[in-house]
């Protein structure tokens, strides 16, 4: 595997301020995806987007990976829930014509 | 600019200690964080204002300046010029801004605070520990009609002077999203691009009612067209199309144009159906000839 569109987790812990442990954590929840790289951890950069929300409600909020991964379930949640509430409108006015 | 009640938007009173503050802040930004509200931009507003509450009530000297011209922040520099005048024997022309050296430059800077957080603490703030790495994301909304998603269109778009050549499938849905990878801000430091995110914001020009890719619209008929049956032509999304209408057609009746609906979001030549709903219309200000056979017909049904 090539290091490619791969960061290596400790350039993250740099610039994110976080301890390994934390990235660790969220891996451990199934949160983020390390993989080893030349026995190095490494993120696919496609991962640092949600990381970066992940970090935010850790620093902001001072939440841990497991409520982390409790509100990333219930935000899918919501936000199933807020698209099945605009279908729903979009299909109430065919009958607010009639 | 007006006064902020930072101890009213973090439901606290002027009694509170820092610990208060604290809770108080806490419980606030948890329920306010824009990563918990998504896509609600009053809890964002919400959010910044219970933030910069924070960032004055719970610095102890920001604190004290608060409470001390808080309310009366607008004459502050009155005050402060008269205990100036009194402490130091009325020296006359020095520094107009009251807040001396806290004051940086305007405060609009920094668009996270509030033009009375400026005036009365300056520009900057100690917000936002977390380093940027990747760059931001760019999120822009296109305006369209519905018409126009009606068939594939290419477009350019000019985002931060940079020209994009979008291709708009044909079938996108109002408030549908697509993420364009890379074409956001610069990563520092090496990190990786943001990207670019373009909501469609779909405003309906058209007489029909939009259901993912079906249609729906309401098509009146006159009495005699709907009692005897015959010919009606009517406007579709690819043009007019001539309709037999059945004899003794009920009110309310739906009709299927099957394949005269939207176009199937990426999928070529696949199209969703035309509902339509006949609606009868009755005639007005009858003729005494009219009214005279309408009693004859009624006659011929009730005998």
């Amino acid at each position: 595997m090539t290091k490619e569109n791969f960061i290596p987790v400790a350039t993250l812990c740099t610039y994110y301020k976080v301890e390994m442990s934390l990235i660790q954590d969220l891996d451990d929840n199934g949160l983020i995806k390390i993989i080893q790289i030349e026995e190095a951890p490494f993120i696919h950069e496609d991962l640092i987007s949600p990381l970066e929300k992940m970090l935010r409600l850790h620093q902001d909020l001072n939440i841990n990976a497991a409520g982390i991964d409790t509100i990333f379930h219930l935000l899918n949640r919501f936000e199933d829930m807020q698209k099945e509430m605009k279908t729903l409108k979009s299909r109430l006015r065919i009958y607010e014509h009639e | 600019m007006e006064f902020i009640d930072y101890y009213k938007i973090l439901g606290i009173d002027k009694s509170a200690t820092e610990a208060d503050i604290k809770k108080a802040y806490r419980k606030m930004a948890r329920k306010f964080h824009p990563d918990v509200n998504p896509n609600d931009k009053q809890a964002e507003v919400k959010f910044k204002e219970v933030n910069e509450a924070n960032e004055v009530l719970s610095n102890p000297e920001n604190r004290k300046k608060y409470d001390k011209y808080g309310k009366d922040w607008k004459h502050a520099d009155q005050y402060d010029q008269q205990s100036r005048q009194q402490n130091y024997g009325g020296s006359r022309n020095q520094q107009q801004n009251p807040f001396g050296q806290s004051y940086q430059g305007g405060g609009n800077e920094d668009s996270d605070f509030s033009d009375f957080f400026g005036s009365m603490f300056g520009g900057g703030g100690r917000r936002g520990n977390q380093s940027k790495f990747r760059g931001q994301d760019f999120n822009a909304e296109l305006k369209l009609n519905l018409s126009e998603v009606y068939k594939t269109d290419k477009r350019t778009l000019t985002v931060n002077r940079k020209n994009i050549r979008l291709t708009i499938p044909a079938g996108v849905t109002d408030g549908q999203e697509i993420k364009i990878k890379g074409y956001g801000a610069d990563g520092v430091n090496g990190g990786p691009k943001g990207d670019l995110n373009i909501k469609f914001n779909i405003t309906n020009d058209t007489l029909f009612v939009r259901d993912g890719k079906n249609l729906y619209k309401t098509i009146d008929i006159d009495l005699y067209t709907a009692l005897l049956g015959g010919d009606i032509t009517i406007d579709t999304m690819s043009g007019q199309v001539k309709l037999k209408v059945a004899p003794e057609t009920q009110n309310g009746v739906k009709v299927k144009l099957k394949g005269k609906g939207f176009p199937v979001y990426k999928k070529d030549d696949e199209f969703g159906d035309l509902y339509l709903t006949y609606q009868i219309v009755l005639p007005k200000d009858l003729t005494d000839q009219e009214k005279d056979l309408f009693v004859q017909l009624s006659k011929l049904r009730t005998s």
